[in-house]
């Protein structure tokens, strides 16, 4: 194994089970799970100047991850098996809090992309402003604003 | 850890995210002592 394909596998041992966590809470499929996995360490493989030192590469990877969940989410089929789902699971069966189901079923596919990702870190994942801040590289006035405007959002959507 | 998100964290207690910078030794120095001293009294955070 030349030195660079060692220094990836280390990096995918390092990371991957990571990924894996998180794609599969967020899209509740262990399926589309692997094939995030899979897609995101291809895509670091052979662009590798995608992650940029900025931040750690295990932020990186969980914005990534996200990235790549929510456009699944926007994937009408997605939406369609989750909100099956949700319609068989019994409220005592869910584990998530009905927010976190909203947003992963009917809300967030909807929702603006920079808005998405702030609506999960912020609703499903429960990360502070300053958190949200640090992983998408704004600062955290521009995170309560956005997080203002889902709600503005939100708001807007119910009463039409 | 738990597959599941902590969804009632109290603004002390650890992300997921911050859990898997820790497991990847992507942690500085004082974040790590910051970590292990609220894992050592955060019973929540201990079993997740």
């Amino acid at each position: 194994m030349t030195a660079p394909a060692r220094d990836f596998d280390l990096l995918y041992r390092r990371h991957a089970a990571a990924v894996f966590r998180r794609a599969r809470v967020l899209l509740k499929s262990e399926a589309e799970a692997h094939e995030v996995v899979q897609d995101l360490f291809l895509s670091l493989l052979e662009r590798p100047q995608q992650f940029q030192g900025k931040s750690t590469l295990t932020t990186w990877l969980y914005s990534a991850t996200t990235h790549a969940c929510l456009n699944r989410l926007r994937n009408q089929k997605n939406r369609t098996r989750l909100l099956r789902e949700q319609e068989t699971a019994s409220e005592a069966d869910s584990k998530l809090a009905p927010e976190a189901l909203l947003l992963l079923s009917d809300t967030l596919h909807r929702l603006p992309p920079p808005l998405g990702e702030v609506a999960v870190y912020a609703f499903f994942d429960e990360l502070s402003h300053e958190e949200i801040a640090q992983i998408m590289g704004c600062s955290r006035t521009h995170v309560t604003n956005m997080v203002q405007r889902i709600a503005t959002w939100s708001r807007e959507q119910e009463a039409s | 850890m738990s597959d599941q998100p902590s969804l009632t964290r109290s603004e002390a207690c650890l992300s997921d995210l911050t859990m898997d910078e820790y497991l990847a030794e992507e942690l500085s120095a004082p974040a790590r002592g910051a970590f292990d001293q609220h894992l050592g009294g955060c019973t929540r955070c201990q079993a997740r």
